[in-house]
């Protein structure tokens, strides 16, 4: 979490502060995240890492409800099918009519379960977002534009912890000099020898994994999905605004919505 | 890597930041109709066809400020 004060202003962060009011609930994550810490602004909708309990998804379903939010195709906001790592998808015009996109998902991939606690450490900040290292790892999905974002983010790091994650093969070099000591990354390893070329192909070389891992962990879901996709594309979209159709949704997904999904192994993606 | 234009966030007062994000969101909100219907969790993979009969046309017939969509 980033106590911060002075925050800026805009929809999802103070979404973020009405979320969080009677509790800790969210972590403002992903491209707001990335507003947050002044990198860029490249993305026009809002997502957070709920926690996950009961509690936090009725405050989330209050303050969308307040809102005249509705649900879009996704899992229902409901700790049994994030635990899953399902993701919950709402939508509401705001006061200028602009589309207001909010994404809740509890298990970021990449993150791990003491990183995620930490986002809900007790405290009375209700401005909470994921810490620089956690968005970073959030940030190594299939999108290349994703990439770009993260030398910068890692740029904000101590360099101990920038030469793990940077993405920049000028910054891998020199900091290979002085924190070139786990060359398990290949990368790094490649740094630490002085051969600028070997780097770049490395740090593509991690990237495209990075990419095809990401993309074949969503895969199972897709398919898992189908039958649900399809009982919710019958689904009018006026009924589909909070409060009411929350239980709606949750009926549908109990009947057609696995809880789990069981991830295919041997895709060749984790061999390397 | 982002350009320096991308990158002059940090020089920019709380105030400043809050206004170039609004402008930003504002001029995004043409693109709505192209959008990809999921940018994040795990439903990534599907395309608008996917998805067909929910919420993206009838919001476009709905929407209260057709001027923010793609004509």
């Amino acid at each position: 979490m980033c106590d911060t004060e002075g925050v800026v202003s805009n929809v999802y962060f103070d979404l973020t502060r009405a979320f969080n009011a009677a509790g800790p609930a969210v972590a403002l994550a992903s491209g707001q995240a990335v507003v947050h810490y002044r990198v860029a602004i490249m993305s026009k909708d809002g997502d957070w890492v709920i926690r996950e309990t009961a509690e936090a998804c009725a405050q989330v379903l209050g303050v969308l409800a307040s809102h005249g939010a509705r649900y879009r195709p996704g899992a229902p906001l409901d700790a049994r099918w994030l635990a899953g790592g399902w993701s919950s998808h709402f939508e509401f015009a705001d006061a200028g009519g602009r589309r207001v996109r909010c994404d809740f998902f509890s298990r970021p991939p990449r993150i791990s379960a003491e990183a995620i606690a930490r986002l809900f450490a007790p405290s009375a900040e209700t401005f909470r977002v994921v810490d620089l290292a956690s968005l970073i790892r959030m940030k190594q999905t299939q999108r290349a534009k994703d990439y770009a974002v993260i030398g910068e983010l890692a740029a904000r790091l101590p360099p101990d912890q920038e030469v793990l994650l940077t993405t920049d093969p000028d910054r891998l070099l020199a900091l290979a000099r002085t924190h070139g000591h786990d060359l398990t990354r290949p990368s790094l390893r490649a740094a630490a020898a002085g051969d600028r070329d070997a780097v770049v192909v490395a740090l593509a070389r991690e990237q495209d994994l990075q990419q095809r891992v990401d993309r074949a962990s969503l895969a199972p879901y897709a398919k898992a999905a189908e039958a649900y996709l399809t009982a919710c594309a019958g689904w009018p979209v006026d009924e589909r605004q909070l409060p009411e159709a929350h239980e709606r949704v949750v009926a549908l997904a109990e009947r057609w919505l696995p809880v789990a999904v069981e991830h295919e192994r041997g895709s060749g993606v984790d061999a390397e | 890597m982002l350009s320096d234009d991308d990158l002059d966030l940090r020089d920019l007062s709380d105030a400043e930041l809050a206004l170039a994000w609004d402008l930003w969101f504002d001029l995004a909100q043409v693109t709505n109709d192209a959008d990809p219907p999921y940018s994040h969790g795990v439903f990534q993979l599907l395309r608008l066809e996917d998805v067909t009969g929910s919420d993206t046309a009838a919001q476009r017939d709905a929407s209260p400020c057709p001027t923010h969509h793609r004509a």
